[in-house]
């Protein structure tokens, strides 16, 4: 406000200024004191206003340019970045599986009696975890850039149904280690089907499950439960957890957030496993919500369904590109 | 020994090749290393190996590359080449098996006893089938 007052005034002030040479040129007596006719009065307090606003405008016009500037500057940065980290976790991913077998085979060729077994065994642990972060971030890396390319087919209700099944009776026994219970119930299944990318749900189906066993306590409980509705085929996932505060429900999605709970139930998690489950969910159509309190969380995932052969709005595949890292 | 006789792999990687051939070498099956497909393709037209351990990132020629030129030259499939990589989108592993792969393992989801057993398992399926076909002559 202060800025543009100050802009005004000085327009305002070149304005006045034009129109005083103006009037004393056209004035046939440079040296008197020239005495102003209520038109000059009228056309020199015009000039002076147009003097003001033709200053403001043009500032705005300055300023205009240059956020347009500094915006297509950062989008440009934006994609860089993007490509540094896309390369820069590329060539980590390499050493790091070299890595990863390497301490495996240490591993496994330490004795169990051998005071050093347990440490190796650690080294091991952690140099999955990396790869498995480093994955995770590279993912939402191609999901930036528009590089996640989408490979849908039409499935079943049903196979749809076995597929989530499976996903999750793979990570039972990580939820068993933590004695956390799971139970899964289903419903009736009718002959819709939907068009999933396989690989795309088994990652949300995991990120929701692991995210339960690592904000739930020991002895606690997980309820996995699928369902057909009119609109679509929906998955829940409910945790009796540590919940995630009111405040911050809103900003769950957000890349790289971590609630206050998250944060103190594990430092070390990234904050972009929902970022990306949500992603995935919303490029088939669907849609993620989830309600939640101190008691513990449900996530409920809804895939759009129909009947078969019937055309489900085209998902846009985005083309795949022959060097995608 | 023959590179007949031996597992070639094609990796531009050093500490992973050498891991590669060090613990094939301990677990009864040699191998050799070409660092680029161009090299890779010269050795194996030179002398057919046993089997083809392929990455897919590689300087120059890329692996799926590599792999339609040998299917071209009616190489693969009768020779065996397993891809060994770090990409995992579903269009790469159908293109590399429509080229006539026999498996498409992603390095960070194997160890390195599991690549070995797949390797011992593929090459122990075309032992078998090269028993009953009759003896053709190599170009």
């Amino acid at each position: 406000m202060k800025n543009n007052t100050i802009v005004f005034i000085g327009g305002a002030f070149a304005g006045g200024i034009m129109e005083g040479i103006f009037l004393w040129i056209s004035s046939a007596y440079p040296g008197e004191v020239v005495s102003f006719s209520l038109f000059e009065q009228s056309t020199l307090l015009l000039f002076i206003l147009l003097g003001g606003v033709a200053s403001l405008a043009f500032s705005y016009k300055k300023r205009f340019d240059a956020d347009e500037g500094v915006i297509a500057k950062h989008q440009g940065d934006n994609k860089a970045k993007d490509d540094l980290i896309s390369m820069t976790l590329h060539h980590i991913r390499t050493p790091l599986t070299g890595m990863m077998w390497s301490t495996k085979e240490l591993s496994v060729e330490t004795p169990a009696d051998d005071p050093q077994k347990n440490r190796i065994e650690k080294l091991h642990e952690e140099t999955v975890r990396i790869l498995a972060t480093v994955e995770k971030l590279l993912k939402t890396s191609r999901e930036n850039n528009g590089r996640s390319s989408y490979c849908f087919e039409e499935y079943s209700t049903e196979k749809l149904e076995r597929l989530i099944s499976e996903s999750i009776s793979k990570m039972k026994p990580a939820a068993y280690a933590k004695d956390i219970s799971v139970e899964t119930e289903t419903s009736p299944l009718s002959q819709k089907t939907a068009k999933i990318d396989g690989d795309k749900i088994i990652t949300v189906v995991q990120t929701l499950f692991e995210n339960a066993i690592h904000y739930t306590k020991s002895g606690g409980g997980i309820k996995i439960r699928m369902e057909e509705k009119k609109d679509g085929f929906l998955f829940y996932i409910s945790d009796t957890g540590i919940g995630i505060p009111p405040d911050e429900q809103s900003k769950i999605f957000t890349q790289f957030y971590r609630s206050t709970n998250a944060k103190r139930a594990r430092s070390d998690g990234l904050g972009i496993g929902l970022f990306l489950a949500k992603s995935f969910v919303d490029a088939h159509g669907g849609n993620i919500t989830f309600t939640s309190s101190a008691q513990g969380t449900t996530f409920i995932v809804r895939i759009p369904i129909s009947e078969p052969n019937n055309t489900i709005p085209k998902q846009e595949e985005k083309p795949p590109t022959d060097t995608t890292i | 020994m023959e590179n007949s006789q031996k597992i070639l792999i094609v990796e531009d990687d050093h500490f992973l090749g050498d891991l590669l051939v060090d613990y094939l070498k301990k677990h009864g099956l040699r191998a050799y290393l070409a660092k680029d497909a161009e090299t890779a393709l010269k050795m194996i037209r030179q002398e057919r190996p046993l089997l083809v351990l392929l990455d897919l990132l590689l300087p120059g020629m890329n692996g799926l590359e590599l792999l339609e030129t040998l299917k071209n030259e009616d190489i693969v499939p009768d020779l065996p080449v397993i891809i060994l990589s770090n990409l995992s989108q579903k269009e790469k592993i159908e293109q590399a098996i429509n080229l006539g792969a026999k498996d498409f393992l992603v390095k960070a989801s194997f160890d390195l006893s599991e690549i070995t057993q797949k390797v011992k398992n593929i090459l122990g399926i075309s032992e078998e089938e090269v028993k009953n076909i009759p003896e053709q002559p190599k170009n």
